[in-house]
């Protein structure tokens, strides 16, 4: 071991600049510039400015927006999680009611609800006698309300502390019609896999998205928990039929001059899938929509005589395909490239390459721990950074059968998520 | 009948005839009146057994005796045991022990059947025979309109002028009655009625904020393609269905859409939900009132085991 880490060093010594770079290319190229370098001097801007707030006294600012809140639960088969989540929900925020959506369940989720509504005014339950997929569960709620705010919240999902108060904030502005809260996992000490994926969403959705709402870049509001102006999602119609109905609302909203925002500490604690299996499953559907909406349904955004064309919807969408398929593609070529032409260095490579993984990962992952609300957890969580590289090797994996399969075969088409009848009316982009 | 009088004789019947040893149902052997039967007029020590049409038989089941006060409620204070000694069609004689007096002519009689179980019936006390330690006494059993345990006494009636369910006696007098285990408690049932003045109100689904039955429900239409759900007056065009939001033409139920139930409105105040509620209105005092504010009030009903005495008679 201590010889081979010798030749290892032995070996990295010797390398030219110009080898470690053409080593490196895909972190260089993908990884680091995507979030890493970002994240890190949106990071430090902060640090500056929080210290100068520290030198002149700035209050911490209230919040000073209450608009009227619809919270929307759609769910299917959810009667054993739902009434903790309308309880733990009501009476956070003082103009609040709540429409619940029941999608043709069979468990008695829906007398739950009932019950919970009972002794309740404003609570509204809705029931689908026939399953019509999440989209039209929660466009179900819309001839319902007349709040200002929609807020959907996962049925499985708990918020955080004045969570409905914070993601309510950005909507001062008047062209906000989007925010995104934070998912932070609920059970990231289950096993191997959640942990994992509890490192990825502090730092994909924590602090991936505060860069990405700085750049103005933001495509995406989580499904579990995000907050949209009623006549806004009016004005589009609603969610249009899934997977990835979320990210494409988001895009539809953009495209009509809307701005989407990001609030990290709005946070939702939801359930992050066990299973491998399952994870993978999960982690399809959500890359099928990136070839069905990015790079079938939206691609006139990249379209710049379009009428609706602008230079961040551009970049958005371009950022999304470049780097979820693009970059996705090159890696696996490169990697077999490498493995054919530097083969008997391919164990040093690999080394080398977890090794810069894994720094750039704390690098980014100090950031997460800087803006955390609760470091000890996040610490915790974070003590399984070195395995993180390698999560992320199937994370691709995840990625690349996804655009191939929905490339060649429009697989998202087939999937149960959505039920058949809607599935064969609906059009296959 | 058993008489209080002595006037007439019947010297077949007349227990005085019978051997002291023959007769059932004497328990007190020191009885100062042995050989005579518990049918003598109580304070008349000339009256004697009297001729009746009746037939009487001889028995020793034991019995309860409970005194009925005003207003129909039980003197519990005075329940007394003993033993029948006979009975017939129209009544009963019986033998207690002690000397106390029954407090009111009325009672309720309990006679054991052979298979230990209590039967009642109301009576009234025609005489009473004073021994040494014990009373002989002679009851009539009242026709059955004056019967206490009544169907109209013991269950609830629909009172249509004041709108409410009432029992003959009332409910204290029933509870008590069921606790000196006369009578069983058949019915139970709780009914919602006025919270103002305890009518039976009429029911109907109405607008939960201001009550009115003025409300109608929109019908939504689901097209399956788009996902969208809107007023089905967004989709019609002249003729044909046209989805407003992805502005697909001619679309099929079934295959395209679905029709969903929408919202209700009220026409009265503007109110919409999902669903309408229980309103009450109340016919006595002129209440309108929500499902939830009705009071909800326990009918009780009670039934007993009849005493027959024509099932001791051959
Ligand atoms: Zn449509
Ligand atoms: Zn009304
Ligand atoms: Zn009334």
């Amino acid at each position: 071991m201590v010889t081979m880490l010798e030749d290892w060093i032995h070996w990295f010594t010797s390398l030219e600049f110009h080898q470690i770079c053409l080593i490196l290319l895909p972190i260089l190229l993908i990884d680091a510039p995507r979030y890493a370098v970002g994240s890190l001097l949106m990071c430090i801007g902060d640090i500056f400015y929080d210290l100068m707030k520290v030198f002149i006294r700035c209050k911490d600012p209230q919040y000073d927006h209450c608009p009227s809140v619809c919270i929307v639960l759609a769910g299917l088969n959810e009667g054993e999680t739902i009434g903790d989540t309308m309880e733990s929900i009501w009476g956070t925020y003082p103009r609040m009611e709540m429409v619940i959506v029941d999608d043709g369940s069979t468990d008695g989720m829906f007398e739950v609800v009932e019950r919970f509504a009972e002794s309740r005014d404003n609570v509204i339950c809705l029931r689908k006698t026939e399953r019509g997929g999440k989209s039209s569960a929660l466009n179900m709620a819309l001839p319902y309300t007349n709040a200002e705010i929609l807020v959907c919240v996962d049925t499985d999902s708990h918020l955080g502390p004045n969570a409905i108060w914070e993601i309510v904030q950005p909507f001062k502005e008047a062209n906000v019609a989007a925010v995104s809260g934070a998912v932070i996992a609920r059970n990231p000490f289950v096993n191997l896999t959640t942990w994992l994926q509890a490192i990825e969403y502090l730092r994909t959705i924590f602090l991936g998205r505060m860069l990405s709402d700085r750049l103005n870049l933001l495509g995406i509001v989580s499904g579990a928990f995000g907050a949209f102006r009623t006549s806004a999602i009016k004005q589009v119609h609603g969610w249009d039929v899934g997977p990835g109905e979320d990210g494409d609302l988001v895009i539809r909203l953009r495209k009509s001059g809307y701005r989407v925002k990001f609030r990290p500490y709005a946070q939702c604690f939801t359930n992050l899938p066990v299973a491998v299996g399952q994870l993978f499953k999960q982690r399809r559907r959500w890359d099928w929509s990136v070839v069905t909406f990015e790079c079938r349904k939206h691609i006139d955004l990249l379209n710049p005589f379009h009428s609706s064309f602008t230079a961040s919807n551009f970049f958005m969408v371009a950022e999304r395909i470049v780097f979820t398929i693009f970059f996705q593609f090159a890696f696996w070529i490169y990697t077999i490239w490498l493995m054919f032409n530097m083969h008997q260095n391919v164990v040093y490579i690999l080394l080398l390459n977890y090794i810069a993984y894994t720094v750039l990962e704390i690098f980014q992952y100090t950031a997460v721990l800087y803006y955390s609300l609760d470091r000890k957890r996040d610490l915790k969580i974070g003590m399984l950074i070195p395995l993180v590289p390698i999560y992320y090797l199937f994370l691709r994996t995840a990625t690349m059968v996804a655009v191939l399969e929905e490339m060649l075969t429009r697989r998202s088409f087939r999937d149960n998520f959505v039920p058949a009848h809607v599935r064969s009316a609906t059009w296959h982009w | 009948m058993i008489n209080s009088s002595c006037r007439h004789s019947d010297k077949t019947q007349c227990p005085e005839s019978i051997p002291a040893t023959e007769i059932k149902g004497n328990r007190y052997p020191d009885s100062r009146c042995q050989s005579e039967s518990g049918h003598h007029a109580a304070n008349d020590t000339c009256a004697r057994p009297n001729r009746r049409s009746e037939l009487r038989v001889s028995i020793d089941n034991p019995c309860m005796i409970v005194p009925v006060m005003a207003e129909g409620f039980p003197d519990t204070q005075n329940i007394s045991v003993g033993f029948a000694l006979d009975i017939s069609k129209k009544g009963i004689g019986f033998e207690i022990a002690g000397d106390n007096r029954i407090a009111t002519n009325q009672v309720v009689f309990g006679l054991e059947t052979d298979d230990g179980e209590m039967e009642f019936v109301s009576a009234i006390v025609r005489f009473i025979e004073s021994q040494v330690a014990s009373q002989r006494i002679g009851a009539e059993f009242l026709p059955e309109v004056q019967q206490l345990f009544t169907t109209a006494n013991i269950r609830p009636n629909y009172d249509c002028k004041e709108l409410k369910f009432r029992t003959g006696l009332s409910i204290d007098a029933l509870r008590a009655w069921e606790d000196c285990g006369v009578l069983v408690g058949a019915l139970n049932d709780k009914i919602l009625v006025c919270p103002q003045c305890e009518s039976l109100p009429t029911w109907r689904l109405g607008c939960p904020s201001c009550g009115a039955s003025s409300t109608t429900s929109d019908q939504l239409i689901h097209h399956f393609a788009c996902a969208n759900i809107g007023h089905a007056s967004e989709y019609k065009t002249d003729g044909s269905l046209r989805c407003p939001k992805c502005k697909f033409n001619d679309l099929v139920v079934g295959v395209d859409f679905e029709y969903l139930s929408g919202p209700q409105r009220c026409h009265n105040c503007g109110w919409s939900d999902s669903k309408l509620s229980p309103i009450g209105n109340c016919l006595s005092c002129g209440l309108r009132f929500a499902g939830h504010q009705a009071l909800e009030i326990v009918i009780n009903g009670y039934d007993v085991r009849r005493l027959d005495p024509l099932v001791y008679l051959p």
